[in-house]
């Protein structure tokens, strides 16, 4: 092999790296692919238009949780609450059917907005650290709805709201899930808004360097404090895709999407210090770990093995991506 | 109860953990009657069947009109946690302690150290290796059987059937499945094309149902460790005709056992009752009142099909259409509870 040769290959990877750096969500697109891939040739048949729709249904919640964990780890926070407001919006949601569709699901939504402005205030005016803010707030949202199930529920039993189920199961032509619209519609406003907005670059600037924000006169706790509001708004609305989808409501509902929320951000590629990434990359990530729980569910392996893989692959993918994006986060 | 209680409810569920170790306790004498302190050991929280486990205990307390005061250590814990809860409710000087314990001897040390102080220890749900414990659970293994041997017989011995378990590692997840394992030994044809962790739990167990559903794997009969009503769902949402399937005595399944029956559900619920509890409470009061109870007591599951006459009965005798649809409706455990079915879904303390 000549010297040029060499020289050509390295001289097309830095361009491939170079444009992978870019477009970093190519490369999780990529593995997305080659998931699906192995889903197609382990079982063949499965991987068809209903089970494109299923993943993505699946992988709406996930995903709407996940784009308010971005925003608020792009400002180098965290939100550990999300989990509790999924499941209390969902239970408030259910347990509050009985009065009308319209009612339950606004005061769903109000649980999301009242327990991010609290986060909020916590985290941006009272400076707490945002781990410790946001694991407390999820503990009280527990026990507040702990009680409230005890207390203030038996007046009729926890039914899914007819719009709720709609939104979380319903599909468009018998094939796009309602929930991916929406999604969608979420994403959209997510991406422009972080790209063309004051507010979106502030959310960069305050991850990146508060100190040199609040010298240029930025009001940063305001940019913070919106930030988790967002965070535990879009945190109730997954609450209610998720329950529409289920078709039911418990008090653990959302749990096992909490460490998957903060996964999806991080294979995503955004730096957990903050003031890096974006929606796009969490938005893949969302479906990578959606279509990995089918792949193990569709697997013939055992459970410890299952895990041990999931471990590591998710390991794997955030080092690929911050060699390939060139990101040392 | 009303909106305008909850931050009384709130505050008093805050001070509950100061309580513990700060109240003395011990038993009072109210008119000649002996009363006593309740403690209450629980490490899981947000728990369907841990809650009314924990309601079933308030419930039998009011109704044995021997309680004086309940003190609860319920929070999210491993046995670590629990040994340094019943520490404290030791220290809050409880008469007796109903705990579902979080593993099976790691508790044996502080058990004894409370049964020295006179405290009687009852372990319910899950069983323990402690001597000095009373222990009173369901019968794991047989519930597994119950519900596969059901099933099988159905299917006629033969065909693909889908096993759902609980969370891996857990004592009652490991007994069910050798129970399953031990039926399935007695049915050469019968072939387990798929076996799930559900964790217990609504998100996982939708979304292993439709990619089982999806796959083309050709499904006979679906065995599940309780998360049942959610796999039915599935059935209906991907407009598949249904399969037999087992689940445990959810309001939710047994509503659907009843409801869609007409439509090809076919199935059976296994009896598994969160108000060992309030037994539990019956039997630690009654070895304070003095009397001779035997260490163990295990519970035979019932299983209730919607096929056989007697079996559809009993699932229309406890089918409550106004509760949650994974309130186990085994609302109580003879001889042993004597509490309303109101005062148990009431929950309230005393």
């Amino acid at each position: 092999m000549s010297a040029r040769a060499t020289g050509m290959r390295s001289g097309r990877w830095t361009v491939l790296q170079g444009q992978l750096r870019d477009r970093p969500s190519l490369v999780l697109v990529g593995v997305l692919l080659l998931l699906v891939l192995v889903i197609g040739v382990t079982r063949p048949g499965t991987v068809g238009p209903t089970w494109v729709a299923n993943t993505i249904l699946f992988a709406a919640p996930l995903g709407i949780v996940a784009a308010g964990q971005t925003l608020v780890m792009l400002t180098a926070g965290i939100d550990l609450s999300v989990a509790a407001v999924m499941t209390a919006a969902a239970y408030v949601a259910a347990s509050q059917s009985y009065f009308g569709s319209i009612r339950a699901v606004i005061l769903a939504l109000a649980v999301g907005l009242v327990v991010g402005l609290l986060n909020g205030i916590g985290v941006a005016i009272f400076r707490v650290q945002p781990l410790i803010m946001t694991l407390g707030m999820g503990l009280v949202v527990s026990g507040v709805l702990l009680v409230y199930s005890l207390k203030v529920s038996p007046e009729g039993p926890p039914n899914v709201p007819d719009i709720v189920r709609t939104l979380g199961s319903g599909k468009v032509l018998g094939f796009v899930p309602n929930s991916a619209l929406l999604w969608g519609a979420i994403a959209t406003i997510v991406i422009v808004g972080l790209r063309q907005t004051g507010y979106g670059r502030l959310i960069y600037a305050i991850g990146d360097n508060p100190v040199a924000c609040r010298l240029a006169g930025v009001r940063g706790w305001l940019v913070q404090l919106v930030t988790y509001v967002i965070c535990g708004f879009l945190a109730a609305v997954a609450g209610l895709v998720l329950t529409g989808a289920i078709n039911g409501a418990d008090l653990s509902l959302g749990d096992v999407s909490l460490l998957p929320s903060v996964a999806a951000v991080v294979i995503g590629g955004t730096s957990i210090y903050g003031g890096n990434g974006g929606y796009a990359g969490t938005l893949v990530g969302a479906l990578i770990l959606t279509v990995l729980s089918s792949l193990f569910t569709l697997l013939d392996a055992p459970d410890p093995l299952k895990q041990i893989l999931y471990g590591a692959i998710v390991v794997l993918l955030a080092a690929v991506y911050v060699r390939t994006a060139g990101d040392t986060g | 109860m009303s909106k305008r209680r909850w931050p009384t409810a709130i505050g008093l569920m805050l001070v509950a953990g100061l309580l513990a170790t700060a109240c003395g306790g011990g038993n009072t004498s109210t008119g000649g009657s002996k009363k006593y302190v309740v403690g209450i050991s629980n490490t899981l929280t947000g728990n369907g069947f841990r809650e009314e486990m924990i309601c079933s205990i308030k419930a039998q307390a009011k109704a044995s009109g021997v309680v004086s005061k309940i003190i609860t250590a319920n929070r999210t814990t491993d046995p670590s946690g629990q040994i340094a809860d019943v520490r404290n409710l030791i220290s809050a000087g409880v008469n007796v302690i109903v705990m579902n314990p979080s593993d099976r001897s790691a508790l044996d040390t502080v058990i004894k150290e409370a049964s020295d102080k006179g405290i009687v220890v009852v372990t319910v749900d899950q069983g323990v290796t402690s001597s000095q414990a009373y222990q009173l659970y369901n019968n794991q293994v047989k519930y597994a059987q119950l519900g596969a041997d059901w099933l099988f017989k159905t299917l006629g011995g033969k065909g693909n059937v889908v096993e759902m378990r609980g969370i891996n590692g857990v004592s009652a997840d490991a007994d069910r499945h050798n129970g399953f394992m031990q039926t399935l030994a007695q049915y050469p044809n019968i072939k387990v094309v798929k076996e799930t962790f559900t964790n217990w739990s609504l998100d996982p167990a939708a979304q292993q149902i439709k990619d089982i559903l999806g796959s083309g794997l050709k499904v006979d009969g679906i065995w599940t460790s309780g998360i049942d009503s959610t796999v039915v769902d599935g059935y209906t949402t991907a407009k598949k005709p249904y399969v037999p399937t087992i689940g445990a005595d959810n309001d939710g399944f047994i509503g659907q056992l009843i409801n869609l029956k007409a439509q090809g559900l076919g199935g059976a619920a296994v009896t598994n009752p969160p108000t060992v509890g309030g037994a539990g409470l019956s039997l630690g009061l009654a070895v304070l009142q003095g009397k001779s109870e035997p260490h163990l007591v295990n519970l035979d599951p019932q299983i209730w099909d919607n096929v056989s006459s007697s079996g559809l009965s009993e699932l229309q005798n406890h089918y409550d259409p106004t509760l949650n649809a994974y309130y186990s409706v085994s609302y109580q455990v003879a001889p042993w509870t004597t509490y309303t079915k109101a005062d148990l879904i009431a929950c309230a303390d005393l």
